[in-house]
């Protein structure tokens, strides 16, 4: 046991009101842990503070017991003894009548109240006079806002954690607390006060009828939750809190008698959160309550449902009473209660006769009503069968012939989307339902005239004759609408004949295929096909898949062939089509491949240049969706394979080779053929690749001897011919094999004798000598052989100080593949890589080449730190070591800074500046944001010159706004305040880019957040620069110049 | 003394659907193909009315646009000369407010456009009793400075121009 006086100290402390907080804070925990330790007994305490719990003065009594309560809550996990635990709860409750101390004795209360068995809790005499005494002494509404949330937490523990104590106190307990929480108005301490309330509520399972109209009245005056000054700084959401309140409520049906009249009360507000809160309420309570217990509210009930329906209301209001109208349904409607399905009826009865077409309102309420009746239940569907659908319906067919009624065919269209539903929805099989269930026996007598008359509709607006009916496209898309849903019944409970299916399907197709712009009805009937192509794939009888193929998807496919369709349009179905089911999309892959090469022999041995879009369009579409598709939806290998083999059978010939790199079809060739291999298994790989070498081995003109030796002697390399366009184009089509295939795929070696360098060399020469395609084939092997050392030691050889001095190697498309080339190391994070970084700076900060040897190696920073769609990344199989971009960023970026200044070309440097910072990862950047701010606006600025870097202006000022978003890059934009502002001033009037103005107007608009006391000696400039820009060409650019005046000129406060 | 409202009940229409523009240029990604293919966006009737229908009526929640004091057809734009005019239409005749919307109206354009335009604001022909005297009121320029220096009648713009309590429907 220490001695006192060394722990006495603290006790003085922390009673003496004249030491700051933290003193008080410190000496608390240090009393507390020595008591935890036991090196100090609780009893010993208590004595040595007799003085300070019993003295006559104020303050020094309060701050006693304070101490007291306060070490009595951080020893909560150590045992006491029942003589301590009962001499300071009798202490404790003792002192409920000290109001000065009241502070302290709650917190000690609370403490004693919340122990567990285990460590000595409390006993239950005692808590029973804890109760009688607190609610005796202590008047809560009286209380500070702390001292009122203790005790409420204090009655909380009482009604949970001592159950049996607050029970026998009956509804006394209930009365008590009511008293308490009458009147508050805190949110955090409401929060606690319906959490005590429904507590209490709950221990009892029934109150007198008084108890909980009395309970009623207090509660009711919050409804609906609403703050005056704003939630975000209380602990407590207005959602939270009237979720909690409406909890109260439902927790009893006893409530009933007060609270449903109310909400119907509050519904015809024009207040419209208590409307939006009742409805809720009320949606909430049916369920709870039950059809028993509302009844009787039955007719107030829908009046009320009634006047929000069909008025107009907001939109959520609208939502949320249907919401609450189904509820109402699937409850109040049973087999013995029939009001409410009567006053529905009643309604719709007096609706149908007078609905006219001006009255649009009412007519989408009056069809959301029998939606939802419709598919709350069967025998609820049925009986709207049974009372309006013949009726709907013979008026639909009667005015078929004359002038439509479209409101029937409105209503008609929403009871049938929701009996689908039902049946969709129903799990057990389907006899069972058509035994039960005569509503779809109803449906099948009238399906033949319903879809005769649908289908008269469709036919009409695809049909050349005009004399017929004329149709309004909005009825025609119901139509459509409808015979979906009548097609996609699950089978066996279709409701048409197979004949009625086949001429559904032959309608929708023909809308589909004469129809030749893309408008909602084309869009809507495409989407009907593909929900009825889904279900037909899905069923087990194979008659309707069957047709659907032979009737839409062949349908299409020769619309398609024939060029009937725009060719978007006519894409877009097939695409859609074929997402129905693997083998459909293979049909149309077919087709697309055919007409692929037939339009390849148009364009290049026919000349058909016009051909050349429609077969561009046609190969991105083919690899782009085609091929992922079916590539996400399994097995797409062999497919490709056999593609891409046709494509290089192709290429034997001559005349298509010479003429295949026009109009950019190469390119995209090149792209599909790189998508074709990539999603290829590796042994279809081998045998694409075998196919090609074969190919070049036999079409290449110039000696592949000259491959092996290029790269040793560059004047022969420079001296020979210059290759011939056919072997540009089929290297090209080659290095996109190359490219794509994965690491694991063996390369072809020239013969069996020699070694597999031929790939390496074959690009390597051709790369010399200026062509991309090449260079990024063999910065693609490099990255994912690193085995083969050979090709990378000849590139690097190249480097090396004789060869260096060759002018011819400081042309731009050599430069360019130098920095792919160092792309595919620095990607595996192979050293090797460090010859070529240097080789880079070496030309941008000494622009001793020239300035567009000086730009193409800046631009190829851009190459090395950016994403490629086209070659070296995932898809294509690329080894990419984590983190290689942060890596080189932070050895690239002290070098760029410190040659900024020093540069001969400073605009060049920022340039590459640019694009490394730009390209980086944006988290690496902001951390470095201090570093960087002041070189980011200087280059911004120094760019800005000149129209050709626009892009790096772009892509600088994203960055800097990334920085603006970010907390650690704010506090250095507010460093260098003057000179950012600076910046984003002068960039408003950028004249080369609108989205720079935008991008720039928008940054100074968030950075009017930062401290007023910062920024208002830049104001009067930001005014004045954005005031210029009110008077910009681009509209766009106004609207941001008001907003942002408008921020900085109100940022006052 | 508690004067009641000058209009007490107005007739609420509905807000028309904003229109999109149909021929404003998509924000083209990175990089911008076609920098010079656009034309300018030359300000237009438009412009100017959607920067003022959501002013605040100075007595109901309601919007200008929504009690129909302003539409689109009221607003002439001659950007060569840099003329904006508006005229609005009071919603009842002894409308002693009809300042106090002019007052809104030129400090919300101020606002947004550049300071080369002349405004000119006028009530429309016959739809107040004096409104030859708010005319004149309104189109003063010392008169107007004055008015914006009376801190009432600046509380009382200032809420018309940035509330947010409009009834919406």
């Amino acid at each position: 046991m220490a001695e006192p006086s060394t722990w006495v100290p603290h006790i003085e402390s922390f009673v003496d009101a004249s030491r700051t907080s933290s003193q008080h804070d410190a000496s608390l925990e240090a009393i507390a842990t020595l008591v935890k330790k036991d090196i100090v007994s609780l009893l010993e305490v208590v004595r040595e503070m007799e003085m300070y719990l019993t003295t006559t003065d104020n303050v020094i009594r309060s701050r006693g017991t304070l101490l007291l309560g306060e070490i009595l809550a951080r020893i909560s996990h150590k045992t006491l003894d029942r003589t301590a635990i009962d001499s300071l709860s009798d202490f404790f409750i003792s002192r409920l009548a000290d109001w000065v101390a009241l502070r302290g004795t709650l917190i000690g209360c609370h403490a004693i109240l919340c122990r567990k068995k285990e460590v000595g809790s409390i006993s239950k005499s005692d808590v029973q006079k804890f109760s009688k005494v607190f609610f005796e002494e202590v008047d809560v509404r009286s209380l500070a806002l702390n001292d009122r949330k203790l005790c409420y937490e204090l009655i909380i523990c009482v009604c949970t954690v001592h159950k049996e104590v607050a029970t026998i106190q009956g509804e006394d307990l209930v009365y008590d607390i009511l008293r308490s929480i009458d009147d508050e108005m805190d949110p955090t301490c409401l929060m606690l006060a319906f959490q005590l309330l429904q507590s209490a509520i709950s221990l009892f399972p029934v109150l007198s009828d008084m108890a909980y109209q009395d309970a009623f009245d207090i509660l009711s005056k919050y409804f609906p939750v609403y703050f005056t000054h704003g939630d975000a700084s209380n602990d407590a959401t207005r959602e939270e809190l009237s979720d909690i309140l409406l909890n109260i409520f439902c927790s009893s049906p006893k409530f009933e008698p007060h609270i449903i009249p109310f909400l119907l009360e509050k519904l015809s507000t024009s207040f419209s959160l208590a409307k939006l809160d009742s409805l809720k309420y009320l949606r909430k309570c049916i369920s709870c309550y039950g059809p028993d217990t509302m009844a009787d509210h039955a007719e107030d009930l829908w009046r009320s449902l009634e006047t929000v329906i069909f008025n107009k209301e907001e939109d959520r209001i609208t939502k949320e009473a249907l919401e609450c109208f189904e509820t109402a349904v699937s409850v109040l409607i049973t087999p013995n209660r029939d009001t409410f399905f009567g006053l529905i009826c009643q309604k719709i009865d007096s609706l149908l006769h007078r609905i006219a077409p001006e009255k649009q309102a009412e007519l989408h309420a009056l069809g959301s009503i029998f939606a939802i009746i419709s598919r709350v239940s069967d025998s609820l569907c049925t009986r709207v069968f049974r009372k309006y659908f013949a009726r709907l319906v013979n008026s639909l067919v009667e005015s078929i012939k004359g002038s439509l009624n479209s409101e029937a065919l409105y209503l008609v269209s929403e009871i049938l989307s929701s009996c689908r539903g039902l049946i969709q929805r129903s799990p057990d099989s389907t006899e069972v339902i058509s035994e039960k269930v005569s509503w779809l026996n109803i449906l099948r007598n009238y399906s033949g005239d319903l879809s005769a008359a649908f289908l008269k509709l469709v036919n009409a607006i695809t049909s050349l004759k005009e004399e017929s009916l004329v149709v309004k496209q909005e009825n025609v898309l119901c139509a459509v609408k409808c015979l979906e849903v009548l097609a996609t019944f699950p089978e066996g409970c279709s409701p048409i004949t197979d004949e009625t299916y086949d001429s559904i399907l032959k309608s929708l197709a023909l809308i589909i295929s004469e129809m030749d712009r893309s408008t909602l009805l084309w869009k809507s009937t495409l989407e009907g096909l593909i929900q009825i192509g889904s279900v037909a794939e899905n069923s087990i009888d194979r008659r309707r898949s069957l047709v659907y193929t032979a009737l839409v998807v062949e349908n299409l496919l020769s619309a398609f062939i024939n060029s009937t369709l725009p060719l978007d349009l006519s894409l877009e179905a097939l695409y859609g089509i074929g997402m129905v089911g693997k083998h459909q999309m293979e049909q149309v892959l077919q087709v697309v491949e055919e007409i692929i090469v037939v339009k390849l022999l148009k364009v290049c041995l026919e000349g058909e240049f016009v051909q050349a879009d429609t077969l561009i369009s046609l190969l991105q579409f083919y690899s782009g969706r085609i091929i992922s598709w079916l590539s996400d939806a399994g097995d797409v290998s062999g497919v490709a394979m056999q593609f891409a083999l046709h494509i290089w059978n192709q290429m034997e010939n001559k005349n298509i080779l010479k003429n295949i790199h026009v109009m950019g079809i190469l390119d995209a060739l090149m792209m599909t053929m790189k998508h074709l291999v990539s999603v290829s298994t590796i042994n279809h790989q081998s045998v694409i690749l075998q196919k090609s070498h074969e190919i070049i081995l036999k079409s290449v003109s110039c000696p592949t001897e000259w491959f092996a030796t290029a790269f040793q002697n560059p004047e022969l390399l420079m001296s020979s011919p210059s290759s011939s366009v056919e072997d540009l184009n089929l290297i090209s089509l080659f290095a996109s094999v190359i490219t794509a295939v994965s690491a694991q795929t063996p390369l072809p070696p020239s013969n069996p004798n020699s070694s597999s360098n031929f790939v390496s060399n074959l690009f390597l020469f051709f790369f010399l000598r200026g062509h991309v395609p090449a260079a990024q084939a063999l910065a693609s092997t490099i990255n994912k052989n690193p085995t083969d050392n050979k090709a990378i030691e000849s590139c690097l050889s190249i480097l090396s100080e004789d060869k260096i001095e060759n002018k011819q190697f400081f042309k731009k498309d050599i430069i360019t593949g130098f920095a792919w080339i160092g792309k595919g190391l620095v990607m595996r994070g192979d050293d090797r890589s460090k010859e070529i970084i240097p080789f880079l700076l070496k030309l941008v900060i000494s622009s001793q080449h020239g300035l567009d040897a000086a730009l193409s190696a800046a631009d190829g920073f851009h190459i090395i730190m950016g994403d490629s769609d086209g070659c070296l990344n995932k898809k294509f199989h690329a080894v990419i070591k984590p983190l290689y971009k942060q890596r080189l960023y932070s050895t690239l970026v002290p070098v760029l800074l410190k040659s900024m200044k020093e540069a001969n070309s400073k605009e060049v440097v920022c340039r590459a500046f640019g694009h490394v910072i730009s390209d980086a990862p944006l988290t690496a950047v902001i951390g470095e944001a201090h570093k960087i701010l002041l070189a980011v606006a200087h280059s911004i600025i120094t760019l800005s010159m000149d129209i050709q870097n626009k892009d790096v202006v772009y892509s600088l000022l994203l960055v800097l706004s990334g920085i603006l978003m970010d907390s650690t890059g704010k506090e250095s934009i507010i460093e260098n305040l003057h000179i950012v502002i600076g910046v984003l001033t002068q960039l408003v009037s950028y004249p080369h880019l609108m989205l720079v103005r935008e991008t720039a107007i928008q940054c100074i608009t968030s950075m009017s957040t930062l401290p007023h006391s910062k920024i208002y000696p830049v104001k009067p400039q930001v005014l004045k620069a954005v005031t210029r820009a009110l008077d910009d060409k681009r509209r766009a650019v106004r609207q941001e110049a008001v907003r942002c005046r408008q921020a900085w000129s109100r940022g006052k406060n | 003394m508690t004067l009641g409202l000058i209009n007490a009940n107005p007739v609420v229409h509905e807000r028309r659907e904003r229109l999109s523009r149909a021929d404003d240029p998509p924000h083209y990604p990175y990089p911008h193909p076609h920098p010079h293919s656009h034309p300018d966006d030359v300000l237009d009737a438009l412009d100017v009315f959607d920067s003022v229908r959501d002013i605040r009526d100075p007595e109901h929640p309601y919007s200008l646009e929504q009690l129909s004091v302003l539409s689109e057809e009221s607003i002439t734009v001659d950007e060569k000369l840099g003329r904006i005019q508006i005229t609005f239409t009071p919603t009842v005749q002894h409308c002693s407010m009809a300042t106090v919307i002019g007052l809104c109206l030129r400090v919300k354009l101020m606002q947004c456009f550049p300071p080369h335009f002349k405004v000119d604001i006028k009530v429309s022909p016959g739809s107040l009793a004096n409104e030859e005297a708010v005319n004149k009121q309104l189109n003063d320029k010392e008169r107007v400075a004055a008015a914006l220096e009376n801190p009432n009648l600046r509380q009382l713009v200032d809420e018309c121009l940035y509330s947010s309590e409009l009834y919406s429907y």
